[in-house]
């Protein structure tokens, strides 16, 4: 946990020192693409300076661009995550007055007595750390951890753990601690130390932290022009010359990087990933998706021909900008894109649309981009819009999903049987929709209940195909085929549940339309194995499917699988009585 | 015949069984996560009415791939997926039967394994006429307990054994009693007390080779030796008079304390003034977030991350202040093991250090500027040594302090000795000449402290019912032991509790383990097990490496590793604090074809049945539809 009652004396004294805060300059901005060649080494792996401040940021804040207003009340541009980053390393004299600190869960808010207003989640460092009730909290929270009941931790603790965390971060970036700059003098995956331990830094006041670990030696010319160009670079950011400071940056690199040629990431490699966080693709997507879709919607009657190829067009457009995103990301990982939620999430919306493209272009019927358009715009926007739930920084893969390729495909396979059941979904909201028209658009219900069939279809070979290939691999690698973990059984019970659809078609149970119900409803198996079951079920710890999820968004699940459920229901009474009232 | 294969093969079946099939393990999911995972085994994965369930839908498949008899072309996918998932099921019911799972745990500064463990505990019977079986027992779902108590007959007699009770908490009571053997050696049962800590630590002591050491937490050795000079007794220095008033620069002192996150910590220091430091560990989820809190006299208190203090000599109040404290040792999930410290995992879950705290001494040179540049000396540790005295009934004791022998003496059975480590006195609680260690177990009731948890172990309470009701005395049977029942009527059986061991005609041993990190943490990115087979019988010697995802085999040809005629031995355990270890899972399945080759049915059947079907227009797709209902 964070030191808490005994007051981090060097830190308090820096922060509340307030000697040199000159107001930013705002008519010379930070050059960013300069920025970014100075690479960072934190949770696993090396990365642009620019990345590691919007993901610490993130953390720290839940967003990537901190409101001016919170800070001067001014209407001025936000904050960007450089701009704080650096502020809190180099110059972070008033921060911790400042609201920076994101608190959203209620009861937590309730028990530190913080305002309960939604809108505001940030709050400062100072007022957190001298909150005797967030102490108390933190000590039950021990004492409960001390026991050896870590699984007995309530929500409302391991959220003031969290917020431990968040404080102790805002911490180890003011101290230098996390600014992991200077490299391994020979191992590729050697750990990189703050500039403070180059030793050729600082003076009595700053950096605060001593240093404990040495990789090069005073006398060291290299190390000593590194801290010469660090000093540099850091005293041009404190007296507010951005442009001295910009110019500092590739100086500051050039002698890092000297320290440690071949271990030092290319600049070329850097800007590739900060050319990525700059594009945004998956934003970019799903806009391109939604103009799509407006031009399908706005030439369903007028200029159908000319309207349906712009579609296809927008389409294929945000598809490449997808597509272009996973290359990334798999270029700057190293690994396949599919280990934890986000990365899921995109990749339904992007296998989705590749299915809906694909069955589009065998049926030219507008059905399969009417349901599949909206679904992965929605599924896009998700994924965006909940960066604290769905964490899109790029983590290096746990252990257990190591050195398999089998074991990729298994997980690449199961997860696009997802995307095929969230089309089948789309479709099914799409036809029952139709259906509350009774006979009007029938020819149209028709056609779009066996689109949904032709779907489903992907959907059950992927995940059957997944399931046991999951199995085969299993046995192969853990020794057993199938042990009926949580993750594991609630495919199987997605996998049952589409074919129980399926066979009961077969039987004349239902036809279309009950198949266009079942789309839906089934979706909801989907939903608890690909979310439920680390959830929900997870929560134990017992799934050896558990990697890489963080926690929230059960409000938001519970909510839609509500609404599903109210869908399905009006729809089937709405029927019900136009049915009565044709009869009688 | 035909009917009711087309009864036992309908879609109305099939569809029954998917959707109760579905609902069952949901709910058993539910059951797992609200309960635990044996119990939703034993409820429903495992129950017999599952595998009747299973078999039902194996019966359906069957029937209705028959139903569609004579097949045509069209039948192709249906029939391979159902064929499929039926081979799929028999290769299941072959592995359950004829393979195993079980574990190794291999240690590369020790000899070649070839034993391997199962989970299933498992009963040993023996009876005196020589009769012997085993039977697994269940002890997870429903525990026996003096209610409802598990009764097995015993074959061949009357007599039945009552298993009334199972325990996590057996801890050992081990007491030195006198030995009928007059050739046995001697010993000596030592208890260290520290009454206002109220702590309460026993020793036994015997002349053999585990008998004769005892690591004081890592703070000092006792040893038994053969024989120490009795008649030179040397007076162990007067405890200096508590100087509170005294400057602090002015008090030398060297202090050790092992400070535990549950409990009051274990104090030595060379003067007997404590410093007055105390220190606390803040607990965290993850090694790195560990810190040390430390509170001087004056009641101030900070912070320090854990791993600081383990690199670098601190202060309170910066660089001119003379005391110096720093972490010597660090257990992340602390216990005693055969009478040492030792950290059962690299979780802190039950967090202990030893920290050193130094201060201005005589004896040392001055206060060091830089605190980092120059630690001062720390004691090197304490001695004690006992032997047995020539008058029965009393010991000879020695205690040594940085190779210097401070005190010499002799103390009778009942006698307490005085040590100047801190609080602590050592109490001579037995001492007898011929003595053999009685290693009785006991339920722990109180609240486990971390300095036991790693010497509790699992065990069975039984005893002997005679035909005639007669009882016999009961008996706790820790995991891994056998006791010796009678029935109070001349009836005696062995019984053994522990877990099922399975033989192996080979040896196993491991040559390297190692496990390389994500960049820049501690966060292992693999586990890489070298290990070697050999076959007496054969002579066959086998290197392989099992890391993670990737197993090792043995005899491991192409042939025998698709028909499952293989040990595979893949990761499964991991000792952080000892990388020689490392313990392996293993498997062998001979219904590993079954399961492959149904695999591969189900799923190009399924490919076949959706996309290799004659083409059927629209007209003929609602005439389907309209035929089906």
């Amino acid at each position: 946990m964070i030191p808490m009652r005994p007051k981090n004396i060097l830190l308090s004294l820096i922060l509340t020192l307030g000697l040199l805060t000159p107001a930013l300059r705002a008519d010379t901005a930070i050059d960013t693409n300069t920025l970014a060649t100075l690479a960072v080494q934190d949770h696993g792996r090396k990365k642009p300076f620019t990345t590691f401040a919007q993901e610490e940021l993130l953390t720290m804040a839940g967003t990537s661009k901190l409101p001016r207003s919170s800070v001067s009340g001014s209407n001025a541009a936000p904050l960007s995550a450089e701009q704080v980053m650096l502020d809190l390393w180099l110059k972070p004299e008033g921060w911790d007055q400042r609201p920076l600190i994101m608190v959203t869960f209620r009861a937590l808010k309730q028990k530190l007595g913080l305002p309960l207003e939604t809108d505001r989640k940030l709050f400062t460092y100072d007022e957190l750390i001298r909150n005797p009730a967030f102490n108390a909290l933190l000590d039950q929270t021990q004492k409960v951890r001390q026991a050896g009941d870590a699984d007995k931790l309530t929500s409302l603790q391991k959220e003031a753990e969290h917020l431990g965390e968040r404080l102790r971060l805002f911490q180890d970036c003011v101290n230098g601690a996390k600014e992991t700059i200077v490299p391994h003098p020979s191992e590729p995956n050697g750990t990189w130390l703050p500039i403070q331990n180059l030793g050729t830094v600082g003076s009595s006041t700053w950096p605060p932290v001593e240093q404990k670990e040495r990789y090069y030696v005073s006398s060291d010319s290299r190390a000593q022009a590194a801290g010469n160009a660090f000093t540099v670079w850091a005293e041009a950011y404190r007296n507010g010359d951005i442009a001295k400071f910009n110019q500092a940056t590739p100086e500051l690199v050039q002698a890092l990087s000297s320290l440690s040629p071949t271990v030092y990431p290319t600049a070329g490699s850097l800007q590739f990933e900060h050319t990525y966080m700059q594009v945004h693709p998956f934003r970019k997507a799903w806009i391109v998706y939604f103009l799509a879709i407006l031009v399908l919607l706005f030439t369903a009657i007028w200029q159908r021909t000319a309207g349906y190829r712009l579609t296809w067009l927008l389409v294929l457009a945000g598809l490449g900008l997808e597509a272009y995103g996973f290359f990334c990301r798999i270029i700057i990982s190293g690994r396949p894109p599919v280990t934890d939620l986000y990365e899921t999430v995109i990749w339904v919306s992007f296998v989705a649309m590749v299915i809906a493209v694909i069955l589009e272009s065998v049926y030219r019927k507008r059905h399969f981009f009417y349901a599949g358009i909206p679904a992965s715009i929605l599924t896009l926007i998700i994924a965006d819009s909940q960066p604290t739930i769905l964490d899109a920084s790029i983590n290096p893969l746990t252990a257990v999903l190591r050195n398999n390729m089998w074991l990729t495909i298994h997980v690449l396979t199961i997860v696009s049987s997802y995307a095929a059941f969230v089309l089948t979904a789309a479709l099914g909201h799409f036809a029952l929709v139709l259906s509350l028209w009774g006979k009007r658009y029938a020819a149209a219900q028709d056609d779009v209940q066996y689109f949904i069939y032709r779907a489903m279809q992907i959907g059950v070979l992927l995940l059957a195909t997944g399931t046991i290939l999951g199995g085969v691999w299993a046995n192969y690698s853990w020794g057993r085929f199938w042990g009926w973990d949580p993750k594991e059984t609630w495919a199987l019970i997605t996998l049952l549940c589409y074919l129980a659809l399926l066979h009961g078609r077969l039987a004349g149970w239902w036809r279309g339309y009950g198949l266009a119900i079942g789309s839906v409803v089934c979706f909801l198996s989907v939903l608890m194995s690909w979310y439920g079951v680390n959830f929900i079920l997870g929560q134990n710890g017992r799934s050896l499917h558990s990697y890489g999820l963080s926690t929230g968004g059960l409000s938001y699940a519970t909510g839609f699988a509500a609404f599903e459920v109210v869908f399905v229901i009006f729809v089937l009474m709405w029927n019900r009585k136009r049915l009565a009232t044709i009869t009688s | 015949m035909w009917t009711a294969i087309h009864i036992l093969g309908s879609l109305n079946l099939a569809v029954i069984l998917l959707i109760t099939i579905a609902g069952a393990i949901a709910f058993a999911t539910v059951m797992e996560s609200k309960f635990d995972t044996p119990v939703a085994a034993y409820y429903i994965y495992d129950a017999v009415w599952f595998d009747f369930w299973l078999l039902a839908l194996g019966l359906n498949l069957f029937c209705a791939a028959f139903t569609r008899w004579p097949w045509q072309r069209k039948h192709v996918g249906f029939v391979a997926t159902h064929a499929g998932i039926i081979t799929l099921l028999i290769g299941a019911v072959i592995g359950k039967t004829f393979g195993f799972e079980a574990f190794v745990t291999l240690d590369k500064t020790k000899g070649p394994e070839n034993r391997l463990f199962t989970k299933q505990n498992i009963l040993t019977v023996e009876t005196a006429n020589g009769a012997r079986w085993q039977m697994p027992i269940n002890l997870q779902v429903h525990p026996p307990t003096q209610k409802r108590p598990l009764i097995l007959p015993i074959e061949g007699s009357a007599n039945r054994l009552v298993v009334d009770r199972v325990s996590e908490s057996l801890a050992p009571d081990d007491t030195l009693v006198a030995s009928a053997d007059l050739a046995a050696p001697g010993g000596i049962a030592l208890r260290f007390l520290n009454a206002g800590m109220s702590q309460d630590v026993p020793a036994n002591f015997t002349m053999t080779d585990e008998g004769r050491t005892f690591d004081f937490f890592g703070m000092a050795k006792v040893n038994l030796v053969d024989q120490l000079p009795e008649d030179q007794p040397i007076a162990l220095p007067p405890a200096a008079a508590p100087a509170p008033a005294a400057p602090r620069n002015d008090t030398p002192f060297r202090e050790t304390q092992v400070v535990f996150a549950g409990s009051p910590p274990i104090l030595d220091t060379d003067s007997d003034v404590p410093s007055g430091y105390s220190f606390k560990i803040l607990a965290a989820k993850s090694m790195q977030d560990l810190k040390i809190e430390a509170a001087d006299p004056d009641g101030h208190v900070r912070t320090w991350p854990l791993h600081e203090l383990e690199t670098k000599w601190a202060s309170m109040n910066g660089a001119d202040d003379p005391i110096h404290f720093r972490v010597a040792k660090f257990w992340p999930d602390f216990a005693m093991k055969n009478g040492a410290p030792v950290s059962l995992s690299d979780k802190p879950d039950h967090p202990a250090v030893l920290v050193q705290v130094t201060g201005p001494s005589r004896l040392l040179p001055p206060a060091p500027a830089q605190p980092a540049a120059a630690p001062p000396p720390m004691p090197k540790g304490l001695v004690m040594r006992v032997a047995l005295a020539k008058e029965p009934g009393k010991i000879v004791y020695e205690l040594e302090r940085e190779g210097k022998i401070e005190a010499r003496g002799v103390a009778a059975e009942g006698d307490t000795i005085r040590l100047g480590w801190s609080k602590w006195v050592a109490k001579v609680q037995a001492v007898v000449p011929h003595a053999e260690l009685h290693r009785e177990v006991k339920e722990f009731a109180g609240k486990v402290t971390p300095m036991m948890a790693g010497s509790l172990r699992t065990g069975i309470h039984a005893h002997l019912v005679a035909s005639d009701g007669a009882s016999g005395p009961a008996e706790w049977i820790p995991g891994g032991t056998a006791r010796e029942l009678f029935s109070g009527r001349d009836f005696l059986v062995r019984v053994g509790f522990g877990q099922k061991v399975i033989p192996l005609a080979f040896n196993i041993s491991l040559e390297d383990f190692k496990v390389p990190r994500d960049e820049g943490t501690d966060t292992p990115s693999d586990f890489i097990s070298k290990v070697r087979f050999d076959d007496p019988a054969t002579g066959q010697v086998v290197h392989d490496t099992a890391h993670m995802n990737s197993p090792a085999m043995f005899p491991g040809d192409t042939w025998r590793s698709l028909l499952g005629w293989n040990y595979k031995f893949s990761q499964a355990n991991w000792d952080p604090q000892n990388l020689n270890q490392t313990t392996l899972q293993v498997l062998y399945d001979p219904g590993w074809p079954f399961k492959w080759i149904g695999s591969i049915g189900i799923c190009c059947g399924i490919a076949l049945m959706f996309y290799f079907m004659p083409k059927r227009s629209a007209r003929e797709r609602r005439e389907d539809d309209s035929n089906a209902t």
